[in-house]
This record gives C-alpha cells, sequence and structure tokens, in this order.
C-alpha cells in the first residue's frame, strides 16, 4: 500500500462524482464565455457570465406562475443590460449579445440537446488497485415550452439550472425554508439587512423549485398514473397533508415577516441604506406570498387531480397509456411495406395527427363567385429568389408626371362631365414635353373603368390609389348607354362624378348638355 | 340533475370550439366556462363525450390548450388527405402520410420523447434529409436486396425516386417546386400542418422551420401513432395466417 502515488482518499468516495457533476452544471455558462471570443463582438469583452446566471434569474422570477417569460423578454432585458456596460457599442451588437447568452442557455447550437460531459468515478479495490471508469453526466440548463393558454412559447429554468443558482442544496426544502426565515427574523432584529436580503432572495429560489417539484408530481400523474402510482399510495398524500399544513403556517410567517420589514421601514430613526433594503424585501416577500398562495391553490386541488386522473386513466384503453415507438415500430415497417399495403396505414396516420375538419357545405351563390374568381396562386410559398430581391426595384409602371398630367386634366374639366370630355381635355391641353399624351390619355381612361368596374387587378390596393389620384377620392361613374365617339376609343360614355350627389343631379337633367355638345 | 335543452345547447357549443383547433381557451371566456363544466360537471362530460361518439370523434385531451378532438376515419370530421392540392393518385396519398410520420419520428424518435413538453422545431431541410438517410439506410440493408427480385415495390422507394432539388415547373415565371420533387412533399405536409394548428412557421430559425406545437404532440401520442401500429400490427397477423 506505501507505494501508491499520494492521492488524497476523497476522489475514491461515492460522494465525489456527485460534487463533480455540481461543478459541472457552471460549464456551459464558462464554455459561452469562452465561446464568446469567437463572436463577432468577441472583442468588447461582455460579462457573458453575469448575463447568463441574470437570464437563468429572470426565467425563475416567473417560473411557474400563468405568465411565464417568453424568449423574446429574456433577450430585451438581457440587451438592456449588455446596453448599460457598453453603452458605445450599437444596439445591434446588445441584442447580439443577447441572443447569443440565452441560446447557449438553451443549447441551441446543439439543437437543444441537452448538454453531454463524461465525469470519471475512480475506486480503489481491496488490493488497493485504482479503477476508473466514465459515466456520463447530462443535463439541461433552460427549456422552451409553449404556453397552452397563450400559445406563445416560454422558458423554464431546469432544476439543475436552479440548483446551480442557488448552491447545492441537498436537504429538505421546507425545513431549509423554515431555517432561513428564521435567519431572517434574527438579521433584522440585529439590523444586518445586507445578509438578510441574501436569505429572502434564496427563499424565493426555493419556492420556485418547491413549485417545481410539485408540477412534475401533477404532470406525471395526468400524463400515465401508473408510474406515480406507488408515490401515491406511500407518501405523497403524507406530503401534501404535510406541505399544505406548512404552507399555512408560511403564509402567515411571511405576513408576519413582512409586517416586521415594514416596522423597519416606518421606524423614524432607520437609516436610509437599511430603509432601502428593507423594501428591497418587502418586495421580495411580497412575491414569496403570492407564490405560496400560488401553490397552496396548486396543493389543494393535488388530490382531485389524483382521483380524476384514476377515474379518466382506469377506462382508456391500454394500448393509448403507452406510447408506440414511432420510428420503430410504425415508420420503419411502413417504408419496407409494398407500396399498396403501405398506403393505408400512412393515410391513417396522417388523417390522425391532422385532427379535425369542418366539412364545407357549398352553397350554390358562393360555388358561382368561387368559380369565376380569378385562380389563386399556389398554397406554398417559395421563398424569394435571391437574385430578384438584390436586383433594382421595378419601376413604377405609372410615371409620376403622367400621373400628375392627367389629375390636373381632370382638374380642369368641370365634373359631373362624360369620359369623352376628359379625354378631348386631355388631347387639347398644353403638356411638358417629356409626357406620352397618349399614356396621359389612357391613364384617365382606365382610372374611370376601374372606378366603373374594379376587378382582375392583382394589386388592388394600387388601383384604388391610382384611381383616387386621378379623379378624386370620392369620385362616382355609371353608364348610361351612350357610346363614346372619340376617335380611338369605343364602347360606353361613361358618366364621371364628383360624388354621388352630383352624379344623380347629372342624371336627372343630363339629355341637353350632352346632345349640344355632340 | 339531468341537462336540461340549454345544457345540450351548451355541449354543442364546445364541440363547436373544440372543432377549430386555432382558437385557445385563453382568449375566449365562454370556451373557457364551457371547459371548466366539461372537467368538472361529470353528466355533461358525458353527454360530450355521446355527442362526439355519435360522430366518430373522441376527446383526447382537455387542458389550458382547449379541447383537442381525434377522430376515426370514417368521421364526418375527419381530414381527407385527397383535398390536399395535388394529392390525386396513390402515391401521393402514400408520400403524405410517410412524411407525416417522419415528422413524428424526427421528433420524438423514442416514445419517452412524448413525455417531454419542450419545444420541438422541424424545418423542410432537416426532414428531407432525414428521409434520405433513411432511405439510404434501407438501400443498403442486405435483406432487402433480394427482396427487390420480387414483383412488389416498398413504399420508400417512392419518397427516393423523387427528385431531392428544385424543379421548375414548365410554363411558369418563377421557379417553384415541381411535385417531383421531395421537397415538394415535405413543404406540402409543413404548410398543412400549420393550417390544422399542429405546427406554426419558425422564420427566425432559418427558412422553411416550423414548430411543432402542443396539439402535433398530443395527436401523435393519443391517437396516430397507436391507430396506426396497430392497423400495421393487424396487418402482420393477416399475413401471418395467410
Amino acid at each position: 500500500m506505501s507505494d501508491l502515488p499520494a492521492v488524497g482518499r476523497a476522489v475514491f468516495d461515492g460522494s465525489f462524482g456527485g460534487r463533480v457533476r455540481a461543478l459541472l452544471r457552471i460549464r456551459p455558462v464558462a464554455d459561452a464565455a469562452d465561446n464568446a471570443g469567437r463572436q463577432a463582438w468577441g472583442e468588447q469583452r461582455y460579462d457573458v457570465v453575469t448575463l447568463a446566471l441574470a437570464a437563468i434569474d429572470s426565467v425563475i422570477a416567473r417560473q411557474g406562475f400563468d405568465d411565464e417569460v417568453s424568449y423574446d423578454e429574456v433577450v430585451a432585458g438581457l440587451e438592456a443590460l449588455a446596453g448599460t456596460s457598453r453603452p458605445e457599442r450599437p444596439v445591434d451588437e446588445h441584442g447580439q449579445v443577447a441572443r447569443y447568452v440565452v441560446d447557449a442557455l438553451l443549447n441551441r447550437r446543439e439543437r437543444e440537446a441537452p448538454y453531454r460531459y463524461q465525469i470519471s468515478i475512480f475506486s480503489r479495490d481491496d488490493d488497493g488497485a485504482i479503477r476508473h471508469r466514465e459515466v456520463p453526466a447530462e443535463f439541461r440548463l433552460l427549456t422552451e415550452h409553449e404556453d397552452h393558454a397563450r400559445g406563445v412559447n416560454v422558458l423554464r429554468a431546469s432544476a439543475d439550472a436552479i440548483n446551480a443558482l442557488v448552491g447545492g442544496l441537498e436537504f429538505d426544502v421546507e425545513d431549509e425554508q423554515a431555517a432561513i426565515e428564521l435567519m431572517l427574523a434574527r438579521q433584522l432584529e440585529r439590523g444586518a439587512f445586507g445578509q438578510a436580503e441574501k436569505a429572502a432572495e434564496r427563499s424565493r429560489l426555493l419556492s420556485v423549485r418547491y413549485a417545481d417539484e410539485l408540477r412534475t408530481l401533477l404532470a406525471d400523474t395526468t400524463r400515465d398514473i401508473r408510474t406515480v402510482l406507488d408515490q401515491w399510495a406511500e407518501h405523497v398524500p403524507q406530503q401534501l397533508e404535510r406541505n399544505r399544513a406548512h404552507l399555512e403556517e408560511r403564509l402567515s410567517a411571511e405576513a408576519k415577516l413582512l409586517e416586521h420589514v415594514r416596522g423597519a421601514l416606518d421606524a423614524p430613526d432607520a437609516e436610509p441604506t437599511v430603509t432601502s433594503a428593507a423594501a428591497r424585501i418587502a418586495g421580495l416577500l411580497e412575491e414569496c406570498r403570492h407564490r405560496h398562495t400560488e401553490l397552496h391553490g396548486r396543493l389543494v386541488s393535488a388530490r382531485t387531480t389524483f382521483l380524476d386522473e384514476q377515474t379518466r386513466q382506469s377506462f382508456r384503453p391500454v394500448a393509448s397509456l403507452r406510447n408506440p415507438n414511432i420510428t420503430d415500430d410504425v415508420f420503419f415497417p411502413m417504408l419496407t411495406l409494398p407500396v399498396d399495403q403501405a398506403v393505408e396505414p400512412a393515410e391513417t396516420f396522417a388523417t390522425a395527427i391532422a385532427g379535425t375538419q369542418v366539412p364545407r357545405i357549398v352553397r350554390f351563390a358562393d360555388l358561382v363567385d368561387d368559380l369565376l374568381a380569378p385562380r389563386r396562386g399556389s398554397v406554398i410559398e417559395d421563398p424569394p429568389d435571391p437574385d430578384d430581391e438584390l436586383g433594382d426595384p421595378d419601376p413604377p409602371a405609372i410615371p409620376g408626371e403622367v400621373l400628375a398630367a392627367a389629375a390636373e386634366v381632370v382638374d380642369s374639366v368641370e365634373l359631373p362631365a362624360r369620359l369623352s370630355e376628359l379625354l378631348s381635355a386631355a388631347r387639347g391641353t398644353d403638356l411638358p414635353a417629356e409626357v406620352d399624351r397618349t399614356a396621359v390619355e389612357r391613364l384617365i381612361a382606365l382610372s374611370v373603368l376601374w372606378n366603373f368596374a374594379p376587378e382582375s387587378v392583382e394589386d388592388f390596393s394600387t388601383a384604388v390609389d391610382t384611381a383616387a389620384q386621378v379623379l378624386g377620392p370620392t369620385a362616382v361613374v355609371d353608364a348610361d348607354g351612350a357610346r363614346i365617339t372619340l376617335s380611338g376609343w369605343s364602347g360606353d360614355d361613361l358618366i364621371v362624378a364628383e360624388d354621388e350627389d352630383a352624379l344623380g343631379a347629372w342624371v336627372g337633367a343630363p339629355g341637353d348638355q350632352e346632345v349640344s355638345w355632340h | 340533475m339531468a341537462l336540461n335543452q340549454r345544457d345540450l345547447a351548451d355541449v354543442g357549443v364546445l364541440i363547436g370550439y373544440g372543432l377549430r383547433p386555432k382558437l385557445r381557451p385563453g382568449a375566449d371566456s365562454e370556451y373557457r366556462a364551457l371547459l371548466g363544466r366539461y372537467r368538472t360537471d361529470s353528466e355533461f362530460r358525458n353527454a360530450v363525450d355521446s355527442v362526439l361518439d355519435g360522430l366518430d370523434a373522441q376527446v383526447l385531451s382537455e387542458s389550458d390548450l382547449g379541447l383537442v378532438l381525434g377522430v376515426r376515419r370514417e368521421s364526418v370530421f375527419a381530414f381527407r388527405i385527397s383535398d390536399l392540392p395535388n394529392v390525386t393518385r396513390v402515391t401521393d396519398r402514400l408520400l403524405i402520410g410517410l412524411v407525416s410520420v417522419a415528422v413524428a419520428a424526427f421528433a420524438f424518435p423514442a416514445p419517452a420523447d412524448f413525455d417531454d413538453d419542450r419545444v420541438h422545431w422541424v424545418s423542410v431541410e432537416e426532414i428531407e434529409r432525414f428521409l434520405r438517410e433513411v432511405c439510404e439506410r434501407l438501400k443498403q440493408s442486405p435483406e432487402l436486396v433480394t427482396r427487390e427480385e420480387e414483383s412488389f415495390e416498398e413504399a420508400w422507394r417512392t419518397y427516393d425516386r423523387l427528385s431531392p432539388g428544385y424543379k421548375a415547373d414548365k410554363g411558369k415565371g418563377k421557379a417553384r417546386r415541381s411535385p417531383a420533387s421531395s421537397p415538394y412533399w415535405v413543404a406540402s405536409v409543413l404548410t398543412w400542418m400549420v393550417d390544422q394548428g399542429l405546427a406554426r412557421p419558425a422564420p427566425a430559425r432559418g427558412p422553411e422551420a416550423y414548430q411543432l406545437l402542443e396539439r402535433f404532440r398530443i395527436q401523435a401520442r393519443e391517437l396516430a401513432g397507436n391507430a396506426t401500429y396497430a392497423m400495421l400490427a393487424s396487418m402482420r397477423r393477416g399475413e401471418g395466417a395467410a
């Protein structure tokens, strides 16, 4: 034994691996700080570690509540912090740093896979020989979930992240909490507010972890009651009962403590540092109390959840409790079936995953409209061709000066008027040299026509805008069967009026005017 | 207490809500109230379940997500694959089914993955690559080489034969994916899943990336996987007996 190399005993201890594991929880954050040097903003030396811990903290702050924090919210928070630390840098960069940090905590680079590390476990045989084996350690820090009620994605911190931040808590949550409160009360009495605040902070983080434990149990119960049946039969009922009594106690205890802290606030001779710390603690305790109240509600409903799930799941066919292995039991067998046999199961899967579709009952009137409607484009949007995007924007179909000239021509004619009058005016008016006279004429005719019968236009809003620009925003157009006689044009000689009323007046007494004109 | 006419009307209203997959109870107080009643009032719950049973449908889950309904293929509410654009031939229907299963197998490779409610992401490119790799593996599998001589053709070859890249349709200005290319079918299935409230586009994650929604997980776990597995198993048994 004496010729063995001098190695400390602890490394062979059973709990040594646990310590290594605990330390590893920090590693993704350290790696992220390390890799930050390779980013475009790497030279700026942002404090990635602090930002990462701030991110976890802002996730924990709302975890378990109705409004859990979303990815964008965390990024916005970090962006502000990054901005404050490097105010001279562009805002874009602050956003990049914030996203980099949150993405690192989610392990987005590895498609949200858990962080995996190998741990060396050393042991010593009876004869003193040292043995080595490697075991993997896997964990996540932040995970992204869909908030069912709101439909947005929210972030949650894993137990690993919470523990890494709170610091290796291996003992009973409840007792720890009681201890913290006792400590806080003492510290308040002695005026040791700095430490008291830290203690309050820890107490809040513990509440989060506590809520998380309960959530997991209830989620497991809802999912498949059989996996947690043993727990429910043995220690869960007592635990729930104990928790409930304990929470009730806690609620009153924290209310008392809050009063105590407020007492420090109200004291006339309190020091400014003490009052500000007390105010912060008061805020913290208020949040703890809010959280406990919510937890309490969850606890009260826990037993009902169990009973409901028991009823629900006992009547469910057993097969649906076991998830089939989609890859091995469904996907591969289906791929290797002959085509004609594979269609049925393939279609079954697609139909079952599709959910519901409400059958549409065809109404004749709609059908006619649909059949007459211009053909719609493909449902699947292709990504735009990069070459298209880089090219110059298309020149406007109608040059601005033509548009202006047309509007001027319409202005020069007293409305209501016939289309033929407008067109003649366009032929007679003085136009700048660069303006194409036929284009002006055509634009007037098209505007009038479009106003009369808006249809088959790809870019609807542009057509509306153009017509309004030429004829005026309220213009109306109607036909009375008169034919246009102007050379180069044929069809109805439409009537253009400034608005509905003017058109009505025209229809009342039009005849002589028109006859005299021709 | 027996349900009165009004209650039965509420049964209909709740089922109506359940038939709109994109509606969440968080956004509608009446939906919320009726869902709460479904959870707590057993008589009301039985009425809803019975009506749905008559319609060849069932409640797969009731949560903050709303009432998630699953349907049997014969139900009036069942989706008809042939309603999708360009799905006319038998092989088109096969492709829609194969790609749907591939999306599920890609996102939830092991049964335990269904228990994890983390967000799952997919993209057209990933699914297409995943399917190609599977085809490659099958191509090299030795037992299949011998079977190749037989008269039938395995389902995976239908996918394998598709062109992997873009292919412009003739006579159209812009390059479009042709139904003869595999990305067309993957994109088609994912777009369809968006319409059905199973996924939503995630442009921030890259081109043609999608987030699979909770509804996908529920439909795949509670219904699609088992129904298909049961069918495949019974086909195998039928084959064995014959």
